[in-house]
């Protein structure tokens, strides 16, 4: 009888960590949604700013923060122009998930990066902005069934391997 | 610039370097140097050299330059660029020509540079003594300080307007400044009762500055007939203005209808011709 309340807890915390390490896993899926995600706030604070201000991309830059860009060296690696910001934008894709076409439209862009008038600076930023909020949803959706999936199944892992135990 | 190009230029030799007042780079031609009224030219290794032997810059210098000029953020750019002009920190300037894109019948901006010429300012706070004792002996007037091209106007406007803001003409004055060009008013050189608008159209400035500043007296360069009504306006108000025009002298001012105009009305009464020959002077003329 005195072993039963341990088995109990035992088990709990079997199922417990097995849940939380399907998270884990559920949550390294969502780096490449994190990163396009801050992407788009990027190029849509650079819209702003150019919209409503002449600000340089030096002083643009300084104002942006993102968490999942910032992780994975993406703004260290834009910010550090010394080539001028079209090269250090197109370096600094480098260190995204992002492969394909993606990679692709995000070179395009930064190809344009402060060296061409306003006009077509608002065009690329509108063009690259369009294709990646397509990306993100379809990536927003594909994540959250991952993570609800990822969970399900650890938690299931997690009860089989307590009821074979105990 | 890029260092193919900065780094000859390094190498000048200190008398030529201080009296360099533009850098010209053309696309796939010499580079040249502007020093007291003639073009030099300069080769790899910073020497002075005839045209044939002279540094060119390519496509690559020029794109390298232009990306310097606007901080890698030429879209900030677009209304000086159409005019021909950057303008650069610390009062120089740049100008640009090239292939214009057109829309509607106006200039949007140029397809390709072909050319960069970097105007380096001079301050010479001395340089328009004369003029301000001539006001502190007779007075404020409106005043008229004509030139061929790169004869010293702007840095004659430079000074005039440090002087009478700073000095003991009789006592410092609160003068006004219309930059629309970016590169008459040097913020780290020339402080005291300046009130400056830059990067405005003359006519638009002019107004600002009268109702805003209350300024005793209005420096600008360059008048165009597009400014004649608000100078007469700023006449009629009661602010002296000391401004500049393109003439070789008083009688070719003469022969352009809206200086004559403005001459006729009696709204300059002192003019001051420079000339850049036989080393840069100026005279002061009363018609």
């Amino acid at each position: 009888m005195i072993f039963t309340p341990l088995k109990l807890l035992s088990a709990l915390i079997i199922v417990g960590a097995c849940f939380f390490a399907g998270a884990s896993v559920a949550e390294a899926e969502n780096t490449s949604y994190r990163q396009l995600s801050g992407i788009l706030a990027l190029l849509a604070h650079i819209r702003t700013r150019i919209t409503y201000t002449h600000f340089s991309l030096e002083v643009i830059f300084a104002d942006f923060y993102d968490d999942a860009l910032e992780k994975c060296g993406f703004l260290a690696c834009l910010k550090d122009a010394r080539g001028g910001y079209s090269a250090s934008f197109c370096e600094a894709v480098g260190r995204l998930t992002a492969t394909g076409e993606t990679r692709d439209a995000l070179l395009a862009f930064g190809r344009t990066l402060g060296g061409v008038s306003m006009r077509e600076q608002y065009a690329a930023l509108e063009t690259t902005e369009a294709f990646l909020q397509e990306k993100v949803a379809r990536l927003r959706e594909s994540a959250e069934k991952k993570r609800r999936s990822y969970r399900s199944l650890g938690a299931l892992a997690g009860a089989m391997i307590a009821v074979i135990l105990f | 610039m890029p260092r193919r190009i900065a780094f000859p230029l390094s190498l000048l030799p200190r008398a030529v370097a201080s009296s360099v007042t533009e850098v010209r780079l053309r696309l796939n031609a010499p580079l040249s140097l502007s020093v007291n009224g003639r073009n030099l030219f300069v080769n790899e290794h910073g020497k002075v050299c005839r045209i044939e032997s002279a540094l060119h810059a390519d496509e690559d210098d020029l794109r390298a330059t232009l990306a310097e000029l606007t901080a890698y953020s030429m879209y900030a750019y677009d209304d000086t660029v159409r005019n021909g002009f950057i303008p650069i920190e610390g009062g120089a300037r740049a100008g640009v020509c090239g292939e214009a894109v057109r829309a509607d019948g106006h200039v949007t901006g140029f397809r390709r540079i072909y050319s960069i010429n970097i105007r380096i300012p001079r301050f010479l706070p001395d340089f328009a003594a004369n003029l301000a004792e001539h006001y502190k002996t007779h007075g404020l007037c409106s005043t008229l300080v004509l030139s061929p091209p790169a004869a010293g106007k702007t840095t004659f406007l430079r000074s005039i307007a440090y002087l009478l803001a700073s000095g003991n003409y009789p006592h410092p004055r609160r003068v006004g400044i219309v930059d629309e060009r970016c590169e008459l008013f040097l913020p780290d050189k020339m402080c005291s009762l300046i009130d400056c608008v830059r990067d405005m159209p003359k006519a638009a400035g002019i107004e600002l500055l009268t109702r805003s500043m209350s300024p005793e007296v209005i420096v600008c360069d360059e008048l165009s007939e597009a400014e004649a009504a608000a100078v007469a306006e700023t006449q009629n108000s009661g602010v002296y203005l000391i401004a500049s025009a393109h003439a070789p002298d008083y009688a070719g001012a003469m022969r352009r209808p809206f200086l004559k105009r403005l001459c006729d009305n009696g709204i300059f009464a002192l003019f001051v011709l420079l000339t850049s020959e036989g080393g840069y002077r100026y005279d002061l003329y009363t018609p």
